[in-house]
């Protein structure tokens, strides 16, 4: 008879974060597992200004000697824009506050009625200031033009799952759910079930999979959303336009090797729409269109629970 | 009230270090808690099948128990039995319950141990 569940919750990253190990020091693990995350948090939240990744931002230097946590991050922010022609841009600050969320929205809130946070500005097209977003490994140093800020948002919570994976790696089984984002493996080899909610925010169940291993996120628009001088709005920026995006999907779920990787491909298959979104999903996923009509690739298959 | 105090760099760096160390002490004794409950409340439901001459199952077992109401709420009331009958209600939330006999709520907790070989189910949602 293998161990029992030991697990814990707790409120991080803007979300609720649930990490689980089966096997001996399981609770030690876990315990330096949620360190790491509150850790990833502090260095990488945009709402303390204290915050490494807040100082980075304001720094006037080009060249800023950052933590090996930013230097990562860096490096994934120049990785998702190389990998996604620009599509996924974490360069986008400006348009983000522009939309009106310059406070942290919790999102179990749901929809915001008001809009006491949103500036009446002009939404910019990106400039693809991703590109310019570079590391120096030797000097440990962010490389950026002074005024290019960077914003963690869901990158920052699939590195953050990736970061516990790699720490939980060797236990029986394992897993962690990053605020959506979540990665799972462990030496048993067992396959793991894999649920998918609906974006209406009820928790219904509308696909599932099964593996072993692997990396799951979801990105949508129907969550962290305001209402704006010009309708509703969504913390989920269209490169193209500087605007939130409106291309018809409300809903994307990726799966993949690593919980970056998933969040990357979920967000690329989102701004690329109903019809080209399957091809940022190799390793399947599922997609719900603003008709409510679900389609599942891969693995994933649908259900209803 | 106490009088506002200027910390120097270092003073602060020292008092985040000890806040952090308290964080992750907290952290490891409450979900030591929550493993000693599970494990108690598992031997407890073993005997209790053996005593009542159950077959045994193989493969993955999930086990529910009812419980007093509990509040995750109120931090203030830091009993371990409610912590972790809470850490069990909050992970079985997160990464799903197998049950799919959605009962009505009688007000009181369902506690879910996984055991066998297959890993809990997770849920992924927007975030």
């Amino acid at each position: 008879m293998s161990a029992v569940l030991t697990s814990t919750t707790f409120k991080s990253l803007g979300g609720r974060i649930a990490i689980q190990a089966d096997g001996e020091g399981s609770e030690e693990a876990i315990a330096a597992a949620e360190a790491i995350v509150h850790d990833l948090h502090d260095s990488l939240t945009r709402f303390d200004p204290d915050s490494e990744l807040c100082q980075l931002n304001a720094d006037p230097r080009d060249a800023v000697p950052s933590s090996p946590l930013m230097i990562r991050f860096a490096a994934l922010v120049h990785e998702a824009g190389e990998q996604t022609g620009g599509l996924v841009d974490a360069t986008l600050l400006d348009q983000i506050e522009t939309a009106g969320y310059v406070d942290s929205i919790d999102p179990d809130a749901g929809f915001i009625p008001a809009s006491a946070t949103a500036r009446p500005q002009q939404a910019r097209p990106s400039t693809g200031a991703w590109s310019r977003v570079s590391v120096d490994r030797e000097t440990s140093s962010v490389l950026r033009p002074c005024g290019v800020r960077l914003d963690s948002g869901g990158l920052g919570k699939g590195l953050a799952a990736d970061l516990v994976a790699e720490h939980l790696n060797g236990f029986a089984s394992w897993g962690v759910v990053c605020a959506g984002d979540l990665r799972f493996g462990g030496t048993s080899g067992a396959p793991r079930r894999i649920d998918i909610t609906s974006p209406d925010g009820t928790g219904r169940v509308i696909a599932e999979f099964a593996a072993p291993s692997g990396a799951v996120a979801t990105s949508g628009v129907t969550r962290r959303s305001w209402q704006s001088d010009t309708g509703r709005s969504h913390h989920l920026i269209d490169p193209r336009t500087g605007e939130p995006a409106e291309t018809g999907l409300l809903q994307v779920t990726a799966v993949a090797p690593t919980a970056a990787e998933a969040e990357i491909r979920a967000k690329a298959a989102l701004l690329s729409g109903p019809e080209m979104a399957s091809e940022w999903l190799p390793d399947g996923g599922a997609i719900v269109t603003e008709t409510n009509e679900l389609r599942t690739f891969g693995p994933v298959k649908e259900t209803n629970r | 009230m106490y009088p506002m105090m200027e910390l120097s760099k270092k003073e602060l760096a020292e008092a985040k270090k000890q806040a952090r160390r308290l964080r992750i002490s907290n952290i490891r004794r409450r979900v030591a808690t929550g493993a000693v409950m599970l494990v108690a409340l598992f031997s407890g439901l073993a005997l209790f099948r053996s005593i009542d001459q159950q077959a045994a199952s193989t493969g993955t077992t999930t086990i529910a128990a009812t419980t007093a109401p509990v509040s995750t709420g109120d931090e203030e009331t830091d009993v371990s039995s409610v912590i972790g009958a809470a850490i069990v209600d909050q992970a079985v939330s997160v990464f799903g319950d197998d049950d799919d006999d959605e009962d009505e709520d009688d007000g009181g907790s369902i506690l879910n141990v996984v055991t066998g070989s297959d890993p809990a189910p997770m849920t992924s949602s927007q975030s």
